[in-house]
C-alpha cells in the first residue's frame, strides 16, 4: 500500500511548509520514517515546490475548524496553537490514519501553564465522544462496558469550573488540590455532549467498565465504595438505562 | 420518473455478474443537468434550481447531488427529489482505495440516502476526500497516486461499493495541483475501469488541468482511452492562477469554461457512444451567467 503512504506524505506537505523545505533539501533524511520508495521520493521533488502552497490558507482553515472544539484550551495554550502542523502529533496522526482532533488535544496539552493539560484532556474527550459510532456492539451476556459515547476522566479539582468559565468568556480560577471525576456523555438523539462531576465511587466504577467487566465484578466494586447490595444493582441498572454502560 | 431509474437496482441485484456493457442499457439517459451540494443553492448569487427547471427544463434534466452522509441532503435537493425528478448521487466522503473507509455505518447512511433520492447511479471524484478517518476537519480532495497498484486498489473499492449499495459506481478523475505517479491520468482510469468493470464520469475540466500540468495537449491520451465506458461528463469553468513561479488552474466552477476544456468536451461528446449525462457545474453562479454555457452544451448534445 505504498501509494497510501505517499499520499499521506502529500497531505503533510500541504500543511507543513517546514516539511516541504526538509524534503526538497534532503528527501532521504526527511522521509526516513515513511514507507516511500526512492522513485516516490523522486516524484515528490520533481513537483514544483510552489505546487504545495497553492492553497496557503488551508492550514489556517483546518486549524480553525479543529479549534472550534477546543475553545477553552485555545485561550490558555498561547503559542502552542500555531505550531500544531509542525508537531509530531500531527505528522504521526496523518501517518497512522488517526484523528486530528485528538492530535490537537495532545499537542495543546503540552502548552505551558497548569490549565492547558487538563482542559485539553477534557475537550479531547468531548471531541472523542462526539465522534463515537451511533451504535456500539453489546457487551457479552453478563458483562457491561462503558459505551463509546461516554468517557470518564479524573482531572485536577477545579478543571470543570475553569472549562465552564473559559467557555463563557470569563477568567478562570486556579486549580485546587486533589482530583475530580468527570463524566462526558453524548446525549441521544441530538448529539449534545454534557459534562458533569461524579462522585469518586462512581468514577471508579466507570473506569473499571472502560474495558468489558463482569456485572458481578462491578457490583462488588460499587459495594466497596459504599453501596449496599440492592443499591449496587440499582446503580448499574440506572447507568444502563442512561446509556452510559451497555 | 425517468424510464430507466426503476430498473437499475433490480438489474444489479439479479445479475451481479453481468458485464458493464451488458448492464449499460439499463442506465437512463439523463441529458443535461446541474449539480449541487449541501447549502450551495442558498449561497448569495447561487443558481436557483427551481427557476432553472421552470424556465429551461432542458438544462435541468437531472440534479447531481453532492453528499456527505454526515450532512445529508438539504431542502433544495429534497424539494427536487420530492417531485420525482431524476438525480445522481455524487459522494463527497469516500476514499475508494482505502478498505478501512467502507464502514458499516457509512454504508448504511449511503443506502438510506440513496433510497430517498433514488439516484440513477453513484459517482464522484475517485481520490482522497478526507485525510485519515471520516471526521470533522479532515476533508480535502487529492487525486490518486497514478500507479498500477493504486488503480487496482481503487477498482476493488468501486466493485465493493457497487455490491454494497446495488447501484453503478462511476469514478471521476479528480482535480489537483500536483499529480504523482508514472501513469497518465487516462491510463490510470482505463485500468480502474477495466478491473472494476464499470463506467466513468470524465470531468473534462479536471482533465484539462492535468494535461496542462503535464505540458500535454488537452486531448492527449484520449485515443487510447475506452470512451465507450464514459457514461457522464462534467464541464466547469476554471481560473488561471499563479503561486510564485507555478502556474495552475483553480477548479472554481465559474461560468467561464477554459478553451482546453471545451476542446475535450467536444471530442468526448462526439466519440463517447454511451454518454448518458452531462453536468454543467455552475451551481454557485446566477442563472444569466450560466446560460451561454448551457446553450453551448445543448447545441453540442444536439438539443
Amino acid at each position: 500500500m505504498s501509494h497510501l503512504a505517499l499520499r499521506r506524505v502529500m497531505i503533510r506537505m500541504l500543511h507543513d511548509p517546514l516539511l516541504v523545505e526538509a524534503i526538497y533539501a534532503d528527501p532521504v533524511r526527511a522521509l526516513a520514517g515513511d514507507e516511500v520508495t526512492a522513485i516516490e521520493r523522486a516524484w515528490l521533488i520533481a513537483t514544483p515546490r510552489a505546487a504545495w502552497g497553492t492553497d496557503p490558507e488551508r492550514p489556517a482553515r483546518v486549524l480553525a475548524a479543529l479549534l472550534a472544539e477546543y475553545p477553552a484550551t485555545a485561550r490558555v495554550a498561547g503559542e502552542q496553537v500555531a505550531t500544531f502542523f509542525a508537531s509530531s502529533q500531527f505528522h504521526r496522526t496523518v501517518r497512522e490514519r488517526g484523528s486530528l482532533a485528538q492530535a490537537l488535544g495532545e499537542h495543546l496539552a503540552g502548552a505551558a501553564g497548569s490549565l492547558a493539560a487538563p482542559l485539553a484532556r477534557l475537550e479531547a474527550a468531548i471531541a472523542r465522544v462526539r465522534r463515537a459510532p451511533r451504535a456500539a456492539p453489546p457487551a457479552p451476556p453478563g458483562s457491561l462496558r462503558l459505551n463509546p459515547h461516554a468517557a470518564v476522566l479524573e482531572l485536577p479539582r477545579g478543571s470543570l469550573a475553569a472549562f465552564t468559565a473559559l467557555r463563557h468568556g470569563e477568567v478562570p480560577s486556579g486549580l485546587g488540590a486533589g482530583v475530580e471525576g468527570l463524566l462526558v456523555l453524548r446525549q441521544p438523539p441530538d448529539g449534545e455532549v454534557t459534562v458533569e462531576e461524579v462522585p469518586e465511587g462512581l468514577a471508579a466504577l466507570l473506569h473499571a467498565a472502560e474495558r468489558t467487566a463482569a456485572r458481578g465484578v462491578l457490583e462488588v466494586l460499587a459495594r466497596e465504595h459504599g453501596a449496599d447490595p440492592g443499591e449496587a444493582a440499582s446503580i448499574l441498572d440506572g447507568l444502563v438505562r442512561d446509556a452510559v454502560l451497555g | 420518473m425517468s424510464p430507466g431509474r426503476a430498473t437499475i437496482q433490480p438489474m444489479l441485484a439479479n445479475r451481479p455478474s453481468a458485464s458493464f456493457l451488458d448492464r449499460l442499457p439499463h442506465l437512463p439517459r439523463l441529458g443535461l443537468g446541474v449539480s449541487t451540494e449541501f447549502g450551495a443553492a442558498q449561497a448569495p448569487g447561487a443558481l436557483d434550481l427551481a427557476v432553472l427547471r421552470e424556465r429551461h427544463p432542458a438544462y435541468a434534466g437531472f440534479l447531481e447531488i453532492g453528499i456527505e452522509t454526515a450532512k445529508g441532503i438539504d431542502a433544495d435537493a429534497r424539494a427536487w427529489t420530492a417531485r420525482g425528478l431524476p438525480t445522481t448521487y455524487h459522494y463527497l466522503d469516500i476514499n475508494l482505495d482505502e478498505p478501512e473507509d467502507f464502514d458499516a455505518e457509512w454504508l448504511d447512511d449511503v443506502r438510506r440516502i440513496a433510497a430517498e433520492i433514488r439516484p440513477a447511479w453513484l459517482c464522484g471524484d475517485a481520490g482522497m476526500w478526507h485525510l485519515g478517518r471520516r471526521e470533522r476537519g479532515h476533508m480535502l480532495l487529492l487525486p490518486p497516486i497514478l500507479t498500477e497498484t493504486a488503480a487496482d486498489a481503487m477498482a476493488d473499492g468501486i466493485a465493493c461499493l457497487r455490491a454494497e449499495v446495488g447501484l453503478e459506481v462511476l469514478p471521476e478523475n479528480p482535480p489537483g495541483a500536483a499529480y504523482l505517479g508514472d501513469l497518465h491520468l487516462l491510463d490510470f482510469f482505463a485500468r480502474v475501469l477495466e478491473r472494476a468493470d464499470t463506467g466513468m464520469l470524465l470531468d473534462c475540466a479536471h482533465l484539462a488541468i492535468f494535461q496542462r500540468l503535464r505540458g500535454l495537449p488537452p486531448t492527449a491520451g484520449l485515443d487510447a482511452f475506452p470512451l465507450e465506458r464514459v457514461v457522464e461528463i462534467h464541464v466547469a469553468g476554471g481560473s488561471e492562477r499563479r503561486h510564485e513561479a507555478f502556474a495552475w488552474v483553480e477548479d472554481d466552477h465559474s461560468p467561464e469554461v477554459l478553451a482546453d476544456t471545451w476542446t475535450i468536451v467536444e471530442q468526448v461528446i462526439a466519440r463517447a457512444p454511451n454518454l448518458r449525462a452531462v453536468v454543467y457545474e455552475c451551481e454557485r453562479n446566477p442563472l444569466d451567467a450560466c446560460l451561454p454555457g448551457f446553450g453551448r452544451l445543448a447545441t453540442l448534445l444536439g438539443g
